[in-house]
C-alpha cells in the first residue's frame, strides 16, 4: 500500500470519526422532510410489519418511528420505512444511513457498548415463556412436570429452558428440532404439551394456528429480553429526542391523555398534563423542538396504550395482555421521569 | 411561615441558569473531546458529586470517612475503572451549582442529587443514565398517632417545601380523597425537620428518601413511620456529562451489574466460591466465559472487580439501609421486578 494510501484511510477514518462525534441526525432529518426508519425485510408481525407486499407498515415499532415524526414534523405521515436485511439493521444505524429502527432489538450487553449504537428505552418487555393448549389445563411452568416442550435448537431458548427447569426441579422432556416451523409443527401435531420461545414470538404463532383461542400462553417468564429503541452512539439531542418521545407516550398514559381526549386535556388544569402539553412551559426547546411536541406524538399515535391496543394487545391478532408492559404502578414496570 | 417570596425564588433561579449557560458556553467544547475514562485513568482517582449529608445515602464520618448507597455507586464506578473501591475522592454539592461542577470537570458523576426530570436530562448538557433509585412524594408521621395510611390522613397540618411541585401534588391528593389539612410552608429541608420536631405540624410530605434521611436523624427513629403511599412519580440516578458515550456505559453498566448480580445471585460473599458455576450469567460476570467490557475500554474483569468491591445491588442496600442500621427502609419500588418491584436491568449475554 503506497503511502499516499494510508494517508487516505488514515484522513477518512480520522473524518468519519469527527464527523460521527459531531453528528446533528436532527438537522438531517429536517432537511430530508422525514425520519428515515430501517426496518428488517422478515417482518415481525404488531411489531414492524407490512399488510401484504407494499402496504403500509405497521407494530409497536413502526408507530414509536411515526410518533418520531409527529414530534418533529406534527405529522406522523413523515416516516421513510427503508427495508433492510436483518444483519444490517446495526451497520445502517450506526454509519446514519437511517436515524432510527422499526424493529426492536433486545438490550444487552455487548451489544450496547461494542457496535457504535445506543439503547434508549424499552418499547416491549419480552422473555421467553411457554404455549399450551387450554384443553391441558397447565395453570403454570410448574405443572409442566412430566410432559414433553417442543423447542428449537438453533436460539438460545433450548439451552435456557433446560437451565430454568433444572433450577426449579421440573421434570420436563424437552422435543427439539432445528427451527422454530420445525417446533411448531411438533406442537400442532400433538408432539409436546408445550412451545417454548420469546412470548412475542408465541403469540404471532398462536394467531397462525387453526384455533387460537384454544391456546393459552402461561404466565411464567424464565428471562427477560428487552425489545428496544436504538439510536446511533454521538448524537446527543437525538438519543434525547428519542428518550423523551418514549417518555412521552409513557407520562401520557400515566397522566390519561390519550388520542382521543388530547384536544379537550389542552384545557385541564393539572399542572404535569399543562408541562407535557406545551401549554404551560417549553420543554421541547432544549432538544429542537416546538413547545407542543408531545401534543403532536399524542394527537399523531396516542399514548403508550393506544399504541399497545392497536398493534399487540388483546384485540388483535397477537392478544397479548400488558403483562410487564403495564405501567409502573398497575402491576408492570413501564416507568418514565416527567415532564417537568 | 415562608421566609422568601416567590418572585424572588424564580428570580434566583433564572441567574443560577444564566451563569450554567454561561459556563456550558465556556466549557462545553472542552468538555465534548476529552475521553472521560482516560481523564479519570490519568488522575489515578474518580471523582463523585454527592449530597452531603444525607444521611443512609451519603455521610462523612469524624475521620471524614464517606459512606452511604449513593458512595457505594461511586466505589461501583472505580471498581469497574481501578479495580479498587476506594480509588475515588468524594465533591459534597450544593443546590444549583451540582451541573456547574460535572460540565467544569470538577466532577466525573454527579450521583443522585437532583430528581430525573426532562428539565435537568436535556438542558444542561448532561444525561441521566438510568434510575438507581425510585422515589415518590410521601408522608413522615408520629408512630403515636397510629396512622397506617396516608388515606387516613384528615384535618392535619403538614409540613412541605415551598415553592416546587410538592405543594401542588399535596393540593390534589387530598382534593382527590376528599380529606382537609392545613400547609405549612417552608424554604429548606433542615426547617422542615426543626418544625416537625417542634410539633409544628402532624406530617411532613416530602421525597420519601428525604423522609428517610430525616427520620434517621431523629432522636427517635423508630418513633416515628413513613406512610406506604407515594403520592408523585420521582426517579434519582447517576448523571453524566453529554458528549462521551464511552462514559455513559461505563457508569450505565456498572448500575446494571449490580442490579444483575443480584437477580443471579452472585454476591461479594459468594463470588469466591463460584468459580466452577454453570449458570451462564454469572460465569459472564466472573469472566469465566466471554469478553465483556473491552467495548467500554475496561478490563473483562470490571464485573468481579464491581461485586468484589462493593456487593451487588441489594447487598450495597442492606449495607445503607438494612435492619442493621437501626433504621430499616422497605425495599418498596426498589426490589427486583421478580419480586415485585421496579428495579430492571437489560442482561449480560
Amino acid at each position: 500500500m503506497s503511502v499516499r494510501l494510508v494517508l487516505f484511510a488514515l484522513a477518512a477514518v480520522v473524518f468519519s470519526g469527527d464527523a460521527a462525534a459531531r453528528a446533528d441526525t436532527l438537522a438531517t432529518v429536517k432537511a430530508h422532510g422525514a425520519v428515515t426508519c430501517g426496518a428488517s425485510s422478515a417482518g415481525t408481525p404488531g411489531f414492524s410489519a407490512t399488510q401484504g407486499k407494499g402496504g403500509a407498515w405497521s407494530g409497536l415499532g413502526a408507530d414509536y418511528c411515526r410518533a418520531l415524526a409527529s414530534a418533529i414534523f406534527n405529522d406522523p405521515g413523515k416516516v421513510h420505512f427503508v427495508t433492510l436485511q436483518p444483519a444490517d439493521r446495526v451497520s445502517a444505524l450506526a454509519s446514519h444511513q437511517v436515524d432510527a429502527l422499526a424493529d426492536l432489538l433486545p438490550w444487552k450487553m455487548p451489544d450496547d457498548t461494542d457496535q457504535g449504537i445506543k439503547f434508549v428505552g424499552t418499547l416491549f418487555y419480552d422473555g421467553q415463556g411457554f404455549l399450551a393448549p387450554k384443553a391441558a389445563g397447565l395453570q403454570s411452568a410448574r405443572d409442566l412436570a412430566g410432559k414433553e416442550v417442543c423447542v428449537a435448537t438453533e436460539g438460545p431458548e433450548q439451552a435456557q429452558v433446560a437451565e430454568y427447569f433444572a433450577a426449579n426441579n421440573i421434570a420436563a422432556k424437552l422435543e427439539t428440532e432445528v427451527n422454530l416451523t420445525s417446533s411448531v409443527a411438533d406442537y400442532i401435531a400433538g408432539t409436546c404439551t408445550a412451545l417454548t420461545a420469546p412470548i412475542s414470538v408465541l403469540a404471532q404463532v398462536r394467531s397462525t394456528l387453526a384455533n387460537p383461542g384454544d391456546n393459552v400462553l402461561l404466565p411464567d417468564l424464565i428471562d427477560k429480553e428487552p425489545l428496544s429503541i436504538v439510536v446511533a452512539q454521538g448524537d446527543d439531542r437525538w438519543f434525547d429526542i428519542a428518550r423523551w418521545t418514549y417518555y412521552a407516550l409513557l407520562d401520557a398514559e400515566d397522566l390519561s391523555v390519550a388520542q382521543t381526549n388530547v384536544d379537550e386535556m389542552l384545557g385541564s388544569d393539572n399542572i404535569s398534563i399543562r408541562r407535557l402539553l406545551g401549554v404551560e412551559g417549553d420543554f421541547g426547546a432544549a432538544i429542537g423542538l416546538n413547545k407542543d411536541w408531545a401534543y403532536q406524538i399524542i394527537k399523531g399515535v396516542g399514548n403508550y396504550a393506544d399504541v399497545y391496543e392497536r398493534n399487540v394487545g388483546p384485540q388483535t391478532p397477537l392478544r397479548l395482555p400488558r403483562g410487564l408492559n403495564a405501567l409502573w404502578d398497575k402491576g408492570g414496570i413501564q416507568y418514565s421521569p416527567p415532564v417537568r | 411561615m415562608k421566609f422568601m417570596s416567590r418572585p424572588k425564588l424564580s428570580h434566583l433561579r433564572l441567574l443560577a441558569g444564566a451563569a450554567l449557560a454561561l459556563i456550558l458556553l465556556l466549557f462545553g467544547a472542552v468538555g465534548a473531546s476529552a475521553s472521560t475514562l482516560d481523564t479519570v485513568r490519568a488522575r489515578g482517582k474518580l471523582l463523585c458529586g454527592a449530597t452531603d449529608p444525607l444521611p443512609g445515602f451519603a455521610q462523612q464520618d469524624k475521620d471524614n470517612r464517606w459512606s452511604g448507597f449513593d458512595v457505594d455507586f461511586c466505589r461501583a464506578v472505580a471498581a469497574a475503572v481501578f479495580g479498587d473501591p476506594n480509588k475515588v475522592d468524594f465533591v459534597p454539592l450544593t443546590g444549583s451549582s451540582r451541573f456547574a461542577l460535572l460540565q467544569t470537570g470538577a466532577v466525573d458523576l454527579l450521583v443522585r442529587d437532583a430528581s430525573w426530570t426532562m428539565r435537568r436530562d436535556t438542558g444542561y448538557g448532561a444525561s441521566y443514565v438510568a434510575t438507581s433509585f425510585f422515589d415518590g412524594q410521601g408522608f413522615l408521621v408520629p408512630e403515636s398517632k397510629n396512622i397506617v395510611s396516608a388515606y387516613e390522613l384528615n384535618k392535619v397540618r403538614v409540613c412541605v417545601l415551598d415553592g416546587g411541585d410538592d405543594v401542588l401534588n399535596l393540593q390534589d391528593f387530598f382534593f382527590q380523597n376528599q380529606a382537609s389539612y392545613t400547609e405549612v410552608l417552608y424554604e429548606d429541608r433542615d426547617d422542615l425537620q426543626v418544625a416537625y420536631k417542634a410539633g409544628l405540624c402532624d406530617a411532613v410530605s416530602a421525597n420519601a428518601s428525604w423522609l428517610y434521611a430525616m427520620k434517621r436523624q431523629l432522636p427517635d427513629p423508630a418513633g416515628h413511620v413513613i406512610l406506604p403511599e407515594r403520592i408523585s412519580k420521582d426517579s434519582f440516578g447517576p448523571v453524566v456529562r453529554d458528549g462521551d458515550d464511552q462514559w455513559f456505559n461505563i457508569v450505565k453498566w456498572t448500575l446494571f451489574t449490580l442490579i444483575d448480580a443480584e437477580e443471579v445471585g452472585l454476591t461479594q460473599a459468594n463470588l469466591g466460591s463460584l468459580t466452577a458455576t454453570k449458570t451462564p450469567e454469572i460465569r459472564r460476570m466472573l469472566n469465566l466465559d466471554g469478553t465483556f467490557g473491552r467495548g467500554m475500554g475496561l478490563s473483562p474483569d470490571f464485573m468481579k472487580n464491581i461485586i468484589a468491591g462493593v456487593g451487588n445491588y441489594g447487598e450495597i442496600f442492606d449495607r445503607n439501609f438494612g435492619p442493621n442500621t437501626g433504621v430499616p427502609m422497605l425495599r418498596g419500588q426498589n426490589a427486583l421486578w421478580t419480586r415485585g418491584g421496579l428495579l430492571f436491568a437489560p442482561p449480560i449475554q
